[in-house]
């Protein structure tokens, strides 16, 4: 695995010229993993690392924003964040109706669906922060989806999750 | 069936939902039919779906109603306990969707809320012609999940979201 200021820079270097809305495509991934870091903290996850890299790596195998490029293979992700993150990412990435499917809650081991929760409620509150930013309001459906993935975080994990920083009605 | 719809359709006389308004008696009957088109035999689930709000909810406090004796006698014990299960949860839509109950009663859950959403649904596309994206993703859930949790195939939705 390498050091982190390498994983950031080959994130940053592929993804120098995508846009995310109104900013980098770099700046959702790095905050992302910022808040990986920050709510594994906050709920006693003390073997986080593999966690915040997948937040900063959690769409190098392509999203709706960002097109997989074919010479980033999974042997290089793994040297870069490890085998354990690079498969986490890797499985987020390949899911069709990710949303849905993670919601679902049918995946196993345990800490696989648990991992997905904190990718994906990780990856929709730094885009609900931004939405918030950018216009002051949030739409009704994420906002139901970041409180579901939460309720299960505490519900099925028993996680003490700190409050959402904003308290629309949904 | 006439005495069950009788007495839902006395008790709920004056309540009226939606934009515009329409009667709730007509929201419960248009729950109830379409649990009935999707699971014809399973005629507990479809009385649940014409009792579903008999006992309050979030949303229509039925603070009068509190015979489950009597609402026992008309639907069953099995209908009338699902009905009582899902009047009790506070924010309902949310919890059924944390799939964390008991196998059994979280499918029925499931189809309950199913009915009530669609029927919703389809009233808002009737009168506006569109559908609130969360409405669209919460039936999409509840579709996925009985599915690949109960192997039920629901039929396909008849509506695209709001883009």
């Amino acid at each position: 695995m390498k050091d982190d200021k390498e994983k950031l820079e080959f994130v940053h270097n592929i993804t120098k010229n995508v846009r995310h809305g109104r900013r980098s495509f770099f700046d959702h991934l790095l905050k992302t993993s910022g808040i990986v870091e920050k709510l594994c903290k906050d709920i006693g996850i003390t073997e986080s690392r593999y966690l915040i890299d997948a937040g900063l790596y959690h769409s190098i195998y392509g999203t709706d924003y960002f097109e997989h490029k074919t010479d980033i293979t999974r042997e290089l992700i793994a040297s870069l964040i490890g085998q354990r993150a690079e498969q986490l990412v890797h499985f987020f990435c390949s899911l069709p109706d990710r949303n849905i499917q993670i919601l679902q809650h049918k995946f196993k081991p345990d800490e696989l669906q648990r991992d997905l929760y904190i990718i994906e409620y990780a990856n929709l509150l730094e885009i609900s922060i931004d939405d918030v930013q950018s216009s002051g309001a949030l739409n009704p459906s994420k906002i139901f989806r970041l409180r579901l993935m939460r309720a299960n975080l505490m519900d099925h994990y028993k996680f003490k999750m700190p409050p959402l920083p904003f308290n629309f009605p949904s | 069936m006439s005495k069950k719809i009788d007495f839902v359709d006395k008790i709920t006389q004056g309540r009226t939902t939606g934009n515009p308004r329409r009667r709730f008696f007509d929201h419960l009957k248009g729950v109830s039919a379409l649990i009935e088109q999707a699971f014809p035999e399973e005629q507990y689930l479809i009385d649940a779906g014409l009792f579903h709000c008999i006992y309050g909810n979030d949303y229509y406090p039925f603070d009068e109603v509190g015979h489950r004796d009597e609402i026992r006698s008309l639907i069953g014990e099995k209908a009338e306990k699902l009905v009582h299960k899902f009047c009790s949860l506070e924010n309902r839509s949310m919890q059924i969707l944390q799939h964390k109950f008991e196998t059994k009663l979280q499918r029925d859950l499931y189809i309950l809320e199913y009915g009530n959403i669609l029927d919703v649904a389809l009233y808002d596309i009737r009168n506006h012609g569109t559908l609130r994206p969360l409405s669209y993703f919460r039936l999409q859930l509840i579709i996925a999940n009985l599915k690949d949790h109960y192997g039920i195939e629901m039929p396909p939705l008849p509506f695209e979201p709001k883009k």
